[in-house]
């Protein structure tokens, strides 16, 4: 099966507000790409866009060469699983129960044994088999999110979008994570990650998309993308780019000038605005 | 490897344990429905032996059946004057009682399963019949009609009271659609309906149809408030086979339609736009749920009248047993809905004869505690 998402010139708008302006980006099966970008750079969003959440105003997404629209939602659930920003489920259903849901698109009639081995392997991966029989709106925040990972996973999709999937975690089960989507990737899984860890981004992502304020700015490798300049402009934050000691990729290290590795933003003056303008004139060939 | 798999064979078993638990319960709460039908038939000013009940109604089935078949009943056993007698008592059966039961389980099944899907389709567990419009723009349909004095009898040029009835449920069922659309197409926005929204527009809708009606009481004489007062707090008295002839289809619909969406209602419980990614067509859903509420609600309420806390309630009490899961939220409810409202119409008929009790208080009286203690309880088993 061909894998292969692709967006060409999204644009969305609510009123006057632009929240993603002419961003054009292809994923294939194998790879993960990583979205990197400040809050409100609009990477929620153009996710959403990826899934059909939102219509774009203008531009398409082609799944597979189809407008993504022309899909009905099961097929489509069969196609992308969506990994959202926090899941909250509003009746008391068990962490078992939640991940089984997952396996919804697949299901005829009622669900057979090889659905729940399919829930239980998912739920063994991210680690959190010992809770499937605890009530999902018990759990922590970073059990809820594994959980919910099992139940994007056992979806057996051959595209994952994923929406800050490590923003609740620990260290070990950000890790976890990526590396399960390197697995996913390995067998022709096509992954788009929002992240905002750059060395996460770094180490796992084959390519990775920078946005800021709406545009996508860069998209690369790794090396390409996470450079000092690039960082600064975007993030607004000097940084030094040294190579992992262990790994083939870069390793960003805030850089602290008088013990503060940020100033607070001139009152008057958005920092936001001010790097936008550098931005602009370093590197923006195209101007909205 | 040993241990991973002794896990799985755990859990399968635990699920497959599921299916064979579930339909003992329904099959349990089938029994009780049964059994409490008899019995409410066999109560009231009349007492009537249950197993004379049971024959007459095995002899009235067989005959609408053209089933060869008799309890060996003596139907022609001579009346005294002031005492019962199977012929007094095999009509009093058939013509009044039954219809009566059976109206009171069909509005309790509808109440409860419209509030379950609504629980479900809408994401709010405060979701019930009564908060999306569709009782108290009956309610409001019914009273208008009472106001105005219209009766199709006049058109007709009859004068049985019984038009006059019909009259005012058509414009409950009319009125009860209208505000449910009003409400649904006032919470739509930008091709999206906000479930929150819904409900608090609801909620407004209510409150301007209980100043209605209050306003319509005050401005009222005497004879119009007791036709009010039927509508606001609901009533199962003068209930016959034709008014149930009525309900059986929508309440049908319903039963049977529902239970079809019980899984894409389990994903609705993760949010609208994560059931959508799951394959839902969750605006699909929502709209259908409410419809098929809003028309067995409205059903119902222009027979009985408003009858609150049986659509809050009976989802609440079923998911403490059974857990969220619609595939047996469904069924139970409906069949739990059934049984506690021929309780509740039995108890309300029997408790002060000769009159009766509106069953609306009944179900509000011993919902309100039940739903307190729920609370209560669920908070308690999670913490």
């Amino acid at each position: 099966m061909v894998n292969h998402l692709d967006a060409q010139h999204l644009q969305y708008h609510i009123g006057k507000a632009t929240l993603v302006r002419d961003i054009s980006l292809q994923v294939s099966g194998g790879e993960i790409l990583a979205i990197v970008g400040p809050n409100g750079a609009g990477k929620t969003t153009l996710l959403k866009l990826l899934a059909g959440d939102l219509y774009p105003q203008s531009g398409q997404v082609l799944l597979n060469g189809q407008p993504l629209h022309h899909h009905k939602p099961l097929e489509l659930a069969r196609h992308r699983a969506v990994m959202p920003q926090q899941a909250s489920v509003s009746l008391d259903f068990t962490a078992y129960e939640v991940a089984l849901m997952g396996r919804h698109p697949h299901i005829r009639g009622s669900e057979t044994r090889e659905d729940h081995r399919i829930v239980e392997e998912a739920l063994h991966r991210t680690e959190v088999l010992h809770l499937r029989e605890q009530l999902y709106a018990t759990l922590s925040g970073g059990e809820k999110a594994r959980v919910t990972l099992a139940r994007v996973l056992a979806q057996q999709t051959p595209i994952l979008l994923l929406d800050e999937p490590t923003s609740t975690l620990d260290l070990r089960h950000q890790h976890m994570t990526m590396q399960i989507m390197r697995e996913r990737a390995k067998t022709g899984v096509a992954v788009v990650a929002v992240l905002h860890d750059l060395n996460l981004a770094a180490m796992y992502a084959d390519r990775i998309g920078m946005i800021h304020s709406a545009q996508l700015e860069f998209i690369g490798t790794p090396d390409e993308v996470l450079t000092a300049p690039n960082i600064h402009a975007v993030f607004g934050l000097a940084v030094e780019v040294l190579a992992h000691p262990t790994h083939q990729c870069p390793l960003i290290v805030p850089l602290a000038t008088n013990g503060h590795v940020t100033t607070p933003p001139e009152i008057g003056a958005s920092a936001g605005r001010k790097v936008l303008a550098d931005q602009r004139v370093t590197s923006a060939p195209h101007l909205g | 490897m040993i241990g991973k798999l002794a896990v799985w064979q755990a859990t399968t078993q635990r699920y497959s344990r599921l299916l064979p638990a579930r339909i003992a319960l329904l099959l349990v709460l089938l029994v009780i429905l049964v059994f409490i039908s008899l019995s409410a038939v066999s109560t009231g000013a009349v007492s009537i032996q249950r197993d004379v009940v049971f024959k007459v109604s095995v002899d009235a089935m067989a005959e609408k059946l053209h089933l060869d078949y008799d309890s060996g009943l003596d139907y022609t056993a001579r009346c005294l004057p002031g005492q019962s007698c199977v012929q007094r008592d095999a009509a009093l059966i058939r013509e009044i009682r039954w219809p009566r039961v059976i109206m009171a389980g069909l509005v309790g099944a509808s109440l409860a399963i419209a509030g379950t899907a609504l629980q479900g389709a809408l994401r709010n567990p405060l979701a019930d019949p009564g908060l999306i419009g569709a009782s108290s723009g009956a309610a409001v349909g019914a009273v208008t009609a009472i106001l105005l004095g219209v009766n199709i009898g006049d058109v007709l040029h009859s004068d049985a009271p019984a038009l006059a009835r019909l009259t005012q449920s058509l414009f409950a069922f009319a009125a009860a659609l209208i505000t449910t659309f009003g409400v649904f197409r006032l919470a739509r926005w930008q091709g999206r309906t906000d479930s929150t929204s819904l409900l608090l527009i609801g909620l407004a809708i209510n409150t301007m149809a209980s100043a209605y009606i209050g306003l319509a009481t005050f401005i009222s004489d005497i004879r119009e408030v007791n036709d009010i007062v039927f509508w606001t707090l609901g009533s199962f008295a003068e209930i016959f086979w034709r008014d149930v002839y009525v309900v059986v289809p929508f309440t049908v619909l319903s039963v049977v339609v529902l239970p079809f969406l019980a899984r894409q209602l389990n994903l609705m419980t993760l949010g609208e736009a994560e059931a959508q990614h799951l394959g839902v067509n969750a605006e699909r859903l929502r709209m259908l749920c409410v419809a098929l509420a809003a028309m067995t609600v409205g059903v119902s309420v222009a027979f009985a009248g408003i009858i609150g806390f049986v659509g809050l309630v009976v989802p609440h009490l079923i998911r403490f047993f059974t857990g969220p899961d619609h595939r047996i939220v469904l069924p139970a409810s409906v069949l739990t809905g059934a049984i506690l409202m021929i309780a509740a119409d039995l108890w309300a008929r029997t408790v002060a004869v000769p009159t009766e009790v509106p069953v609306g208080i009944v179900t509000a009286l011993f919902g309100g505690p039940v739903f307190l203690v729920l609370i209560i309880l669920s908070r308690r088993g999670r913490s």
